[in-house]
């Protein structure tokens, strides 16, 4: 299940976000890393310490390019300068797959800087899935999109978030980043059942999974990557795991950023339930047997 | 029922509004029409508070990215007036990029627009905005390698320059690459940059603006292995980079700088030829690509 044509059939296992602050920690002690995931425009330069930096990782380890500014969900068409600097990226980095995020965020050219959120209804879904072959094409790599976390609804919704993804990645016939998190942040905002949500996805598209912390307010939940995973996202996780099976799973951790160890450490804690589920299928297995 | 495109510009407008003085959403008449029509609220939050949280992260992204940009700028005119310039900035020129890197381009503009309301320090403050947009610029611009005396051919006089991307030339009439260097220390520019000063480092700030005297500073700001430094050059010099700047074959830019009454007495001719081969060494002058040009056959 984890090598699918949407990840360009690797196995990687647990991956860290690439962040400033590690920077010197990694290029000194080089760390046993499966793979580090870089936000793409942070990259998107001429030149500088950034890039420099990501040549020397790129000489170490498996890098895989996550994007922020996509809007595979805006009316706007794509802007072509950006598509054109990322693929460059693209080909530095040998990416084996690229996500972004199922959202939009800009409206004739001026941007939100924001995952905004899309209402659920097909002229979004198909207008989401036209961009999203569009990019594909031009950088003729697989793309796998990403559930964001949302704090608003729309009354003009006609389907669920899990039937709208689906709508998507079926039409773009793409693949899914499936951030656990937000699933669990978006689950306690607009009040639904994030196991729905899981088991309601198409498993075999799913190409990398997120896993991340998040800010409890009192009536709402931010999605802020500055905190440990909590248990009950780790309950979803294992539940994704069990469904999809051991898939590249990546800790995002981009505000108050502990030390290298202690984000890797974290990460880590992913491997048990890949343990545990292994377990499992080697008992069924000898039952079979 | 509105169009995607419709809802989106619906969106972004009620986002992009200026939240009021305690960062709460205010919206016009039309905006709250469209939020109950279109938001849909739930048993902890109203439709409006629901987009409040988009248009609270959308504004404190932004200032937060220009806190950072800008800490010079903010020591000069004070947490006050800076606060009230950069939210008018945000208002009045919304970001046209993917990247919040960009955002702050046409900020130096922006204060000479509105250099009424900052009167004589317009300037100061101007220099002030450019000079640290410049470093953002040449932190991540191509750096150049050294150029070599073979790449020179035989006839280097004839050849046109241009000034390599990760430097960037400026003339002030305020030594604010020196305030630059005194905010640096002390921890005070990691608190102009994020929060609030404390009372000490603001005192400690007053004091080093306080002292600034006029003084005119010719500038490269540039990048070396991946660090921002500031050069400050002799007059004759920078006149002489500007004029490879500006297109001039280097025999010609050198005889426009020579030919000069003031720098007649100061014996320069003879250290063209070091301040040259200094230049090429940091890779701060390319030799300028010649451009195809393609003829009509008659």
């Amino acid at each position: 299940m984890p090598a699918n044509r949407f990840n360009n059939f690797t196995e990687y296992e647990i991956g860290i976000g690439l962040r400033v602050p590690h920077y010197d920690h990694i290029l000194s002690e080089r760390p046993t890393v499966d793979w580090f995931e870089i936000i793409s425009e942070n990259y998107m330069q001429e030149g500088g310490r950034p890039l420099s930096v990501l040549d020397r990782i790129l000489e170490q380890y498996q890098v895989v390019q996550h994007g922020v500014s996509l809007y595979f969900g805006s009316k706007d068409p794509l802007n072509r300068t950006h598509l054109k600097k990322l693929k460059k990226l693209c080909q530095r980095t040998k990416t084996p797959w690229l996500s972004d995020h199922l959202c939009w965020g800009s409206v004739d050219g001026t941007y939100s800087h924001d995952l905004l959120p899309l209402p659920y209804t097909l002229e979004a879904a198909k207008n989401a899935a036209k961009k999203i072959r569009e990019v594909r094409d031009f950088l003729e790599i697989p793309i796998a999109v990403e559930n964001v976390s949302s704090y608003a609804e729309f009354h003009s919704s006609e389907m669920n978030e899990w039937e709208f993804l689906t709508e998507v990645v079926e039409r773009a016939d793409c693949g899914i980043l499936l951030d656990v998190n937000n699933i669990y942040v978006s689950s306690q905002n607009h009040t639904f059942d994030p196991r729905d949500y899981i088991l309601g996805v198409p498993h075999h598209r799913v190409a990398q999974m997120h896993i991340a912390g998040h800010s409890k307010y009192e009536r709402f939940i931010i999605d802020t990557h500055d905190h440990p995973v909590i248990d009950p996202v780790w309950a979803l996780y294992d539940l994704a795991i069990q469904k999809v099976g051991p898939t590249a799973t990546l800790l995002e951790w981009d505000a108050r950023i502990p030390s290298f160890q202690e984000v890797h450490d974290e990460a880590k804690k992913a491997t048990r339930y890949w343990k545990s589920r292994k377990k499992i299928a080697q008992k069924k297995q000898k039952r079979g047997s | 029922m509105n169009s995607l495109a419709q809802i989106q510009k619906d969106f972004l407008n009620c986002v992009k509004s200026p939240l009021n003085s305690k960062d709460r959403i205010q919206l016009n008449p039309k905006g709250v029409q469209w939020v109950k029509s279109e938001m849909k609220p739930n048993d902890r939050l109203s439709g409006e508070a629901r987009i409040e949280i988009y248009a609270r992260q959308y504004w404190f992204r932004i200032l937060e990215s220009l806190y950072d940009d800008f800490p010079g700028l903010r020591a000069l005119m004070g947490d006050l007036a800076f606060e009230r310039l950069i939210r008018e900035y945000i208002e009045k020129y919304p970001s046209r990029s993917y990247t919040l890197r960009d955002f702050g381009n046409r900020l130096p503009a922006y204060i000479l627009k509105e250099k009424k309301r900052y009167k004589t320090n317009s300037i100061l403050y101007f220099q002030m905005a450019t000079m640290e947009l410049a470093q953002l610029h040449v932190f991540d611009e191509k750096e150049e390698k050294p150029l070599s005396s073979k790449s020179l051919g035989s006839r280097p006089l004839n050849r046109r320059f241009q000034i390599a991307p990760h430097v960037r030339l400026m003339i002030l009439d305020y030594p604010l690459d020196e305030l630059q260097l005194k905010l640096n220390q002390g921890g005070v520019r990691e608190q102009l940059s994020n929060g609030v000063l404390d009372r000490r480092l603001r005192t400690k700030c007053r004091l080093i603006v306080g002292k600034l005297q006029k003084e005119k500073v010719f500038l490269a700001v540039h990048r070396h292995q991946y660090r921002v430094y500031f050069k400050r050059m002799e007059p004759w010099a920078f006149e002489l980079l500007q004029s490879l700047e500006s297109g001039k074959p280097l025999g010609k830019a050198i005889e426009i700088v020579l030919s000069q009454k003031k720098y007649l007495k100061q014996g320069i001719s003879d250290r063209v030829g070091d301040q040259f081969r200094e230049w090429s060494a940091l890779g701060w002058i390319q030799i300028l690509k010649s451009k195809t040009t393609f003829f009509k056959s008659q």
